[in-house]
């Protein structure tokens, strides 16, 4: 009872975010996830530093579990068995080619930029 | 009501028992727990001659927590204030510019290749971490079960080659290779690296947030004006 008492401020407030989230971009017309807009306003509250302490545990519980919260959308590419069909291989180097691309880049990025000093 | 509670009980049930099956296997990146519960439950689905739409159905729930799951992401934004505070820039040039050469790369490829346009919208995401994907697929119509395969793909792909593409041209500096693996390989290559150092996964985990953050605000747009 009182660790369901010490996570759902968290969840709730992430729920309520979600949704106000997408409220705001309905409202605006734009095709952006309200997720991410209410990440935004998460973070901007946590920074803040305005004792947003209470939601730590909810919200932590959260991401603990978001690899399950994956799994249904991943089930649903049996729905895309025809689109891959034989374009396997060509997805597979692509795939591995442009994980490796990005990568160097983004290390080499970072160390002309003077961050590694 | 009763049915769906039960299926979504049974996925966190599964989604446990692969987390523990992977951690027993010693946590190697193929072993992804969210690949094994998928796979299992397709197999599951194949056995028992559930129709998906029955599964997708009854999983809403799950499905809609993942809005708010990306709203607690903000909780690892906010616990690297500190590195943010003092080489926020580079993070940020890094991060920005690496995340553009991933979605470039890959619709780039795609295209020269003469893929599919499905598959070549589904390829613009893999550099993005699979939460942030299905958010993005949902809000723009995309596909998001072949969208969310390639991310969970590309991330196992990057845990296993890009420490070994680092080690063969010799880049060592800590906090490049964090940078680089976390937008790269998101959540599969930070675990990775998190259970080797975990202050170097704190930095993988800024950097893989921060790139989906980042492509949910911007690749809508850009599919919304091309498509």
């Amino acid at each position: 009872m009182r660790a369901l008492i010490e996570i759902a401020p968290g969840v709730l407030l992430c729920c309520c975010l979600a949704v106000a989230g997408d409220a705001v971009a309905a409202w605006a017309g734009l095709p952006v996830p309200g997720a991410a807009l209410g990440l935004l306003a998460y973070l901007g509250w946590l920074l803040s530093g305005r004792g947003i302490g209470w939601s730590r545990r909810g919200a932590a519980l959260l991401l603990r579990w978001i690899g399950a919260l994956i799994v249904p959308a991943l089930v649903g590419l049996q729905a895309f068995a025809g689109v891959l069909g034989g374009a396997v291989p060509a997805v597979v180097a692509v795939l591995v080619t442009t994980t490796l691309v990005t990568a160097l880049a983004t290390a080499l990025i970072y160390r002309f930029v003077g961050g590694g000093r | 009501m009763i049915v769906s509670a039960g299926v979504c009980a049974a996925v966190l049930l599964g989604f446990a028992g692969a987390r523990w099956l992977s951690g027993r296997l010693g946590h190697p990146p193929w072993a992804s727990p969210v690949l094994m519960t998928a796979l299992a439950a397709a197999a599951v689905l194949a056995a028992a001659n559930v129709p998906l739409v029955q599964f997708d159905a009854a999983t809403r729930p799950l499905r809609w927590l993942l809005g708010p799951a990306v709203v607690a992401l903000a909780l690892v934004i906010e616990g690297n204030r500190q590195l943010l505070r003092r080489r926020g820039a580079a993070i940020l040039l890094a991060v920005t510019g690496g995340a553009a050469v991933g979605f470039g790369s890959a619709v780039g490829m795609a295209r020269l290749l003469g893929l599919d346009s499905v598959l070549a919208q589904a390829l613009s995401t893999k550099t993005v971490t699979a939460p942030f994907v299905v958010a993005i697929m949902t809000a723009t119509g995309g596909p998001i079960g072949l969208a969310a395969a390639l991310s969970v793909l590309t991330g196992v792909i990057g845990a296993l080659l890009v420490p070994w593409l680092f080690d063969r041209l010799r880049i060592g500096d800590e906090s490049a290779r964090a940078l680089g693996l976390g937008v790269s390989s998101h959540i599969v290559g930070t675990e990775w690296l998190t259970r080797r150092n975990p202050r170097a996964g704190g930095l993988a985990a800024l950097a893989f947030v921060l790139t989906g953050l980042l492509a949910a605000l911007v690749v809508p747009l850009i599919w919304g004006s091309v498509g």
